[in-house]
């Protein structure tokens, strides 16, 4: 028996090249997902599915308000992202997914802790996809991420 | 991985509506708001900025029970 976490394909145009006349799809796949927070639970974000990220990033407002369970390191640089150079931390932290039928899966990662707060929340490969199937069928409409 | 018992709160309706109003919007979004974070509550832009910190703080200001909040891509980033 599997556990189906349901994805949120996303398509929108570029809007530079729909100017003239080309249509760029930007096409984008999303879970809501939550965070234990001292209190309790944080409020829901729609995060990026991102297999172009080796691992997860948080914005700055989220992290600072939920249960961080490690520090893994000191500040280090990250390329690729952010407003130039951006620190992070990395650490491990917990989160659950929203878009489930019945059961509530948490899932215990390695995340980036960005110093910076107008960076996309995105879920990288390591931890999601290396302990879940990713199914994607864009023609049709669906993805999921399937747990044995 | 592993399933838990202490369940967070589900999904609303209107969050559900919210989210579907912003895939539906997302290209004006996209014009009004590019690279912004912006929360929606009842298919209405509540707040944005280039920051997620001030359109939390908004949200909890105002009270708002699972609010949306989503980031609005101005075009194509490649991250």
């Amino acid at each position: 028996m599997s556990t189906k976490i349901r994805l949120l394909w996303q398509t929108s145009f570029d809007p530079i090249h729909l100017a003239h006349g080309h249509h760029v799809k930007i096409i984008r796949l999303y879970s809501p997902i939550c965070f234990k927070t001292p209190t309790g639970w944080s409020h829901a974000f729609n995060a990026i599915i991102d297999i172009g990220s080796p691992l997860t990033v948080l914005p700055k407002k989220i992290w600072q308000n939920i249960d961080i369970l490690e520090i893994l390191s000191e500040p280090v640089p990250l390329g690729g992202i952010g407003k130039g150079v951006l620190m992070a931390r990395l650490a491990r932290i917990l989160f659950v997914f929203l878009d489930t039928r019945k059961e509530v899966v948490e899932l215990t990662i390695k995340a980036y802790l960005a110093d910076d707060d107008s960076v996309p929340l995105l879920l990288g490969i390591e931890d999601l996809i290396t302990k879940t199937r990713l199914i994607c069928d864009y023609p049709k409409n669906k993805a999921f991420l399937q747990l044995s | 991985m592993k399933t838990i018992s202490k369940k967070p709160p589900k999904l609303s309706r209107r969050y559900l509506h919210d989210r579907k109003w912003v895939s539906t919007h997302i290209q004006e979004l996209m014009e009004k708001y590019p690279d912004q974070w912006i929360l929606v509550y009842d298919g209405k832009v509540i707040a944005n900025h280039t920051e997620l910190g001030p359109v939390w703080d908004k949200a909890d200001a105002l009270r708002l029970e699972q609010p949306f909040f989503h980031l609005i891509e101005g075009g194509v980033r490649v991250y």
